[in-house]
């Protein structure tokens, strides 16, 4: 327990600094998304805003991380720690306490955004406004913007964790400091390109954390769901074949 | 045929007999429902035949569990130690999966056989009409219809059907045969085990014509890979079938010499980095070509139509900054390992790190003319085949009343051309100072923020189609601003050049 909250200890500047850099911009957009569109209901404004900053929300929870990760292994870290515990869970206790702040980060700073989206919205009345009620929880996201959006933020910071996890184990088996950084990222944008081109965008793993991204029958919790698993199974394929490639080494 | 492949032949018979004789059991039943259904219509005895082995009910409930077992029983039942007796391994999967071959053959034969008796007993076998008439609603008539069209007439259809089932099978038992010797053969059954879930997936699903070099249905019901997939699909499906054989008798694209510029930039990378607009484009052609108004040509100007302040679509503007990135992605990946490993006394051999970074430098030149060559040639095949096949459909002559042709394709590359090497002189410019990450992450945003705001990109970054066909009627400025960015790149390798000559020989 101590050494995972060495561990987060240590992970907290980078996170704070990226949660300000990442809040900074997420209420810059919204404050210009009330200003320059229609808005008719209080979350309008972040959903237009998070669409914007979510293209490179992965390199956010990607690179700072990583970037410890990589080093950690490069300078031989991993050696000398492996003389006061195990090696294996030194990692588990870094990848976990990595994992606990990025939730954090993306819940926070996604909360935050939010509510204060649902206090600037400079709402527009009209007798055609667009219903969200098709969407998951559109109910919600029209009357109790604010709950929606804790429940939105935890389910948006569970995604995003498990990127970072991804991300971890990239930085953790590969050597290449540019290949390890920027892979998740590529992955996810490639993955999100192919997926448009076979016109299977509702199986995409960006859908899943862009909110109300496509129409309300693409977005179902089934489609969702299909992504996260195809992801995950992604995740330990990755796992598997990287150990595998490093212990042939 | 050779005393030993006799032996071979007969005793795979033998030993699965029970298997075989319950096959053909229930092959009989079918004819027997089938000659009841068909009795009083127009159908011949090839007809009759044909129904019978484009029956895919049968084929993958019963045919292709019962090949399976009879494969899995018989890899295993290969002694280990007879690969001694073979050059090397591949030597030893191509003699073993080509005797199976030939009994798939042998056994399609048989299937015809047993149908030919039934058939030429039961129905006409004089009848000049190879067409079928039937007054109600049938499916399978209307798919029989649809070969004797396609092939010409029921005995052509016929032969294509075994043919095609047969390098379906054979396909099967060479890539079931390298997973054996790879992984094991319990591997090898779960491998057999997911093929038979995604043939049944592709069977019942739009996976098949989503993806379907990975739905075995397609490599063994010619229906499904040629009426239900189309040509094109088809020839992919038939390409893939003879890589998987290939790959499984070793034969690999090798790395023969090791040299600096493999250092540099590994095959392995640049394969990886022209794949994946290739991959973008078949992707684009599998997907489009069940549209009615499909045209190839639509593809390449869907893939690098790119964006404008009257169009605006975040997927295109996606798929441009995909073509712009790959090669600096993997620039990104060189520099960063010219960097961890540029102390190693393998690089004594150059005169000095000049000299290592001007060879670098042609080394990312030559790459990216090979991945400008291979857009070219990719874009202007595929420009060319509605001109043969005389499918006329352009989306660009319907918006803009200027068809898309082979003269304006590659004019727009020449622009692409220089937009990419601006690209890459500003990518390695930049990364000197800011590192590459930091250099690749600003070009991403700069994109992005262009893209935002469309009226801010003067210069016209991320060009694509649509860019230079809102600017054919001011051609010359657009050429102007393009002039400038090969200027501007002229004056980063000419730094780089001089450094060469001149920087190093200061004391």
């Amino acid at each position: 327990m101590q050494l995972l909250f060495r561990s987060m200890k240590r992970q907290a500047a980078p996170t704070i600094m990226m949660g300000i850099l990442y809040a900074i911009s997420l209420s810059a957009l919204i404050l210009i998304m009330n200003s320059n569109s229609q808005i008719y209901y209080k979350i309008s404004p972040y959903e237009y805003a998070s669409g914007i900053v979510d293209f490179f929300l992965v390199l956010i929870v990607n690179i700072p991380f990583s970037f410890y990760t990589f080093f950690m292994k490069k300078d031989g870290f991993l050696e000398y720690a492996s003389i006061r515990t195990t090696r294996k869970k030194y990692i588990a206790t870094h990848f976990i306490s990595t994992m606990i702040m990025c939730f954090l980060m993306i819940f926070v700073v996604n909360v935050f955004g939010v509510v204060f989206s649902c206090n600037i919205a400079d709402l527009t009345s009209s007798d055609k406004m667009p219903t969200l009620s098709g969407y998951i929880l559109g109910q919600m996201q029209m009357e109790a913007p604010a709950f929606f959006g804790v429940i939105w933020a935890l389910y948006k910071a569970f995604i995003f964790t498990l990127i970072c996890l991804f991300a971890q184990i990239i930085a953790l088996y590969i050597d290449n400091l540019f290949l390890a950084l920027c892979a998740p990222a590529a992955y996810v944008i490639l993955e999100n390109f192919f997926t448009a081109i076979l016109r299977i965008e509702r199986y995409s793993l960006t859908t899943t954390f862009v909110l109300n991204r496509l129409s309300p029958t693409a977005m179902s919790m089934w489609n969702l769901m299909i992504s996260i698993a195809v992801f995950i199974v992604i995740i330990v394929l990755t796992y598997k074949v990287l150990k595998h490639r490093h212990e042939k080494k | 045929m050779r005393k030993n492949n006799s032996t071979f032949l007969g005793k795979l018979f033998v030993e699965n007999r029970a298997l075989l004789v319950v096959n053909f059991c229930i092959l009989c039943f079918i004819c027997g429902d089938e000659l009841n259904k068909y009795r009083g219509s127009s159908i011949t005895a090839l007809g009759y035949i044909l129904g019978i082995l484009t029956n895919h009910y049968y084929i993958l409930y019963c045919m292709l569990p019962i090949v399976l077992i009879v494969i899995a029983k018989h890899i295993k039942s290969i002694p280990e130690i007879e690969i001694i007796r073979y050059k090397n391994s591949f030597c030893h999967i191509r003699q073993s999966a080509s005797k199976f071959a030939i009994w798939i053959a042998i056994y399609l034969i048989m299937h015809l056989a047993i149908a030919s008796i039934i058939g030429f007993f039961s129905f006409n076998s004089l009848s000049n009409q190879d067409l079928i008439e039937l007054s109600i609603y049938d499916e399978l008539v209307i798919l029989l219809n649809k070969y004797v069209s396609f092939f010409g007439n029921t005995v052509a259809a016929l032969i294509s059907i075994v043919i095609y089932m047969t390098f379906g099978f054979t396909v099967l038992i060479f890539l079931l045969s390298y997973i054996n010797h790879k992984f094991g053969h319990r591997k090898m059954i779960f491998a057999a085990f997911i093929i038979y879930l995604l043939t049944f997936a592709g069977f019942k699903t739009d996976l098949k014509t989503i993806i379907p070099v990975i739905c075995f249905n397609n490599y063994i019901l010619l229906h499904h890979a040629l009426f239900v997939n189309g040509v094109l699909q088809f020839s992919l499906i038939l390409f893939s079938g003879v890589l998987i054989i290939l790959f499984s008798l070793g034969k690999r694209i090798r790395i023969k010499r090791f040299c600096f510029d493999e250092f540099i930039l590994t095959k392995k990378e640049v394969i990886v980095a022209l794949s994946i607009p290739i991959i973008a484009i078949l992707f684009g052609l599998l997907r489009n070509s069940i549209d009615v108004d499909f045209s190839t040509k639509n593809v390449i100007t869907t893939v690098m139509l790119g964006t404008s302040v009257q169009s605006s679509s975040f997927i295109s503007w996606l798929s441009m900054l995909i073509l712009y990135m790959v090669p600096l992605f993997f620039v990104g990946i060189s520099s960063s390992r010219l960097n961890q490993y540029g102390q190693s006394p393998l690089l004594i051999r150059f005169k000095n790190k000049a000299d290592l970074a001007v060879k670098s430098e042609k080394r990312y030149i030559k790459f990216m003319l090979l991945y400008i060559s291979v857009l070219a040639a990719l874009g202007n095949i595929l420009i060319l085949i509605p001109l043969i096949t005389a499918n006329g459909n352009d989306q660009m002559l319907e918006v803009f009343g200027i068809g898309f042709t082979n003269r304006i394709f590659n004019l727009f590359l020449l622009i692409f051309s220089v937009y990419l090497l601006f690209d890459f002189a500003l990518f390695r410019s930049l990364s000197k100072h800011l590192g590459d990450i930091v250099t690749a992450m600003l070009i991403l945003l700069g994109k992005f923020v262009f893209f935002l705001l469309p009226k801010a990109n003067y210069f016209m970054f991320n060009f694509g189609i649509i860019n230079l066909y809102e600017n054919m009627d001011n051609l010359h400025e657009l050429m102007l601003k393009v002039l400038i960015l090969a200027v501007l790149i002229l004056l980063y390798f000419s730094t780089v050049f001089w450094r060469l000559h001149n920087g190093n020989n200061r004391r």
